[in-house]
């Protein structure tokens, strides 16, 4: 599904170097969890694969579904079926959800030749999936995201992968500002989209997620490169022991 | 007369077009003298810094004549029926046959002919400015609309100020009353179709105690068209102004509104939104008076600019000492599309009363990097997206236009002008 293979990628005017030579890959089916400290290079990584325009790879490719994504806008990747979960995600004054969904949705199904859904359709699906989310009809008739709490943003989120139905998700830290019982509507609207057709990429922090979101590979991130690989129970050691101890360890 | 400065080819055309043979020959010559002496603004005029209207206009236009060519239908489609009037080239073309009870329109050269304006209305002729006089000098029509005390006019009232082009100068002057505690809502269609001319429309707005009046304003023009619109309004005790303006821009186009809140507990609402491509320019310059105390204005207005077009705002609050317990609230945003756009603004705040709440904002910006990003990680298209946060500005003021059929007109007016598609 996705083959990261030696990215470097330097950001911003200076061209400071993030991303050190990573490499990563998810097969379908697969959710990897990718944990590394504040400055680790967690986020560029993100936003690298969605193809945000001021991250510039310098080497390195990422390889979907066999073809390089690198000359591909951030629209055309989403079409392709890349989607990222923001950490923060945006608030768009005088653009109603509802409108920001139904434009999105539409946009992808035309750059893949489908039929795009009408105003009927749309809704009928939409009021399904927000339901399922505990997403409100208030919410969607509002500006998208416009004064929506931490939890209420994230769940947006997450009804936004659901409803476009991605094969490769990109969570950058979906649990930062969520309190226990958000986390957890969150992380059960994420397991119900986890399917053998789909890979799925975390990334995080803490180790907390990871209880409700169960990875089958964990990667440790420093510096820019992963400098460790494990199962699930990497986590827990991270938990325990701090990033510090493994990280001296792989080094 | 006597001019202390050469006047340019220009302005000895308009001196020489006076005619002033009506009942208002006293009025209209002092206003031409005031003119004369002021001569065309430019940019040393500090009204008129961003807006050169004596190098926009050198050469001498001739007075524009009458059209018999057929008045093509409206652009935009209101969806209501309407009294509609034609004032085309300065001329009054076609009046509203239809007008209901407690409704009067006519034209204004009819109502000088059968006494219905007379020296008596002397004030109404005397100019705010140097253009304002030029046309209370030269205006020989316009639309004279009167609506009787306590009378609410359920259907708006259609004015179609026409411009065709090398049509020459034109001056109209329209006189608008509307009666104590009446209601009335007039569209005010600005059609400038080409470059040769230039178009100079006053209106006087007086709105009686108690009584509201809603404009609804679209102001189309050409890139080589010249233009300037001046409104003067006065508002009793009581009384509300609501006044939503959407324009295009054109060579030179100006857009000024003086208000003067007489009465005590006057409300105004003030909102307009440009676009402006190519090389057009849109200037919109409000002087809002209060003088009685409790008065409330409420002014917002948004440009959207790209290529190497220029966006102008000048906003003026007077609170005079008597206002106590004034509220009015200015805001002017600016989005610049292009690395050649330009908007200019100036707002001003100068307040005698003391008790009283006033406030301006004022910013310009290009669209956020950030929430492109985000649209496009979603699939949407870049020129997809830049529309829709464009429209999305845009409709703050747009979303509060309570007129159904020209909310949707000025919808697919923005969406024509972000595909390319609305010279306009």
């Amino acid at each position: 599904m996705l083959n990261i293979k030696d990215l470097h990628v330097a950001v911003g005017e200076d061209e400071t170097e993030i991303i050190r030579g990573l490499s990563l890959s998810l097969n379908a089916g697969e959710v990897h969890a990718i944990m590394g400290p504040n400055g680790s290079g967690k986020s560029t990584l993100s936003y690298t694969i969605a193809g945000r325009d001021d991250y510039e790879v310098a080497s390195g490719d990422i390889v979907y579904k066999g073809e390089s994504l690198l000359d591909d806008d951030p629209h055309e990747r989403a079409a392709k079926g890349v989607f990222l979960s923001f950490q923060y995600p945006l608030e768009i004054p005088g653009v109603a959800t509802l409108t920001f969904l139904r434009t999105a949705l539409n946009a992808q199904k035309k750059a893949r030749g489908e039929e795009e859904l009408s105003a009927a359709d749309f809704m009928r699906l939409i009021r399904d999936k927000a339901e399922k989310l505990n997403v409100s009809q208030d919410m969607l008739k509002r500006p998208l995201n416009v004064g929506f709490s931490g939890g209420e943003k994230k769940r947006m989120e997450i009804l936004q992968m659901s409803l476009f139905e991605p094969s490769l998700a990109i969570l950058d830290e979906t649990d930062s500002g969520l309190d226990i019982d958000a986390l957890k509507t969150v992380a059960e609207g994420v397991n119900a989209l986890r399917s053998p057709e789909r890979a799925m990429l975390v990334i995080t922090h803490y180790q907390r997620l990871l209880d409700y979101i169960k990875p089958d590979f964990v990667h440790v991130l420093a510096k820019g490169k992963i400098v460790r690989t494990g199962g699930p129970e990497l986590a827990k050691e991270l938990e325990a022991s701090g990033y510090d101890q493994i990280i001296s360890e792989a080094a | 007369m006597s001019n202390a400065t050469a006047l340019t080819p220009a302005e000895d055309a308009f001196v020489a077009a006076f005619d002033g043979a009506d009942a208002l020959h006293g009025p209209r010559r002092a206003a031409l003298e005031a003119f004369a002496a002021a001569g065309l603004p430019h940019k040393r005029v500090e009204d008129w810094k961003y807006t050169d209207l004596r190098a926009s206009l050198r050469e001498a236009l001739p007075s524009a004549a009458p059209s018999d060519a057929a008045v093509p239908p409206r652009r935009t489609i209101v969806d209501a029926p309407a009294m509609e009037i034609v004032v085309e080239n300065g001329f009054v073309r076609q009046g509203a046959d239809k007008a209901p009870e407690g409704v009067s329109i006519s034209s204004l050269s009819d109502a000088l002919a059968g006494g219905a304006v007379t020296e008596a209305d002397a004030e109404r002729f005397s100019g705010a400015g140097a253009v304002d006089a030029l046309n209370a000098a030269l205006a020989g029509d316009g639309v004279v609309l009167s609506v009787a005390d306590g009378v609410t006019v359920e259907t708006p009232v259609l004015i179609r100020y026409r411009g065709l082009a090398d049509a020459g100068a034109f001056h109209a002057r329209s006189l608008i009353d509307i009666g104590a505690g009446a209601e009335a809502s007039v569209i005010e269609l600005y059609e400038y179709e080409g470059g040769g001319l230039f178009a100079n429309v006053s209106s006087s707005v007086r709105i009686a105690d108690g009584a509201a009046l809603k404009r609804y304003i679209l102001h189309t023009s050409h890139d080589a068209a010249t233009d300037v619109s001046t409104s003067a309004v006065r508002l009793a005790p009581g009384a509300a102004l609501t006044q939503s303006l959407i324009g295009f821009g054109g060579k030179l186009s100006r857009f000024e509104t003086h208000l003067e809140h007489l009465g005590e507990g006057a409300v105004a609402r003030l909102d307009g939104a440009f676009l402006l491509g190519g090389r057009r320019h849109a200037d919109t310059t409000t002087r809002i008076v209060h003088a009685a105390p409790e008065g409330e204005t409420y002014q917002r207005h948004k440009n959207v600019v790209r290529d190497t077009a220029r966006s102008v705002f000048q906003g003026k609050f007077l609170v005079e000492r008597p206002a106590q317990k004034t509220d009015a609230q200015m805001g002017t945003h600016t989005l610049l599309l292009s690395d050649g756009a330009a908007a200019d603004a100036k707002p001003e705040l100068e307040i005698y009363a003391d008790d009283v709440k006033c406030a301006h904002g004022a910013t310009s910006g290009a669209l956020d990097d950030d929430a492109l990003f985000y649209l496009g990680s979603r699939g949407v298209p870049p020129e997809q997206a830049r529309a829709l946060l464009v429209e999305a500005f845009l409709n703050e003021i747009i979303d509060d236009i309570d007129h159904d059929g020209l909310q949707a007109d000025f919808k697919a007016l923005v969406r024509d002008w972000l595909a390319g598609e609305g010279a306009a």
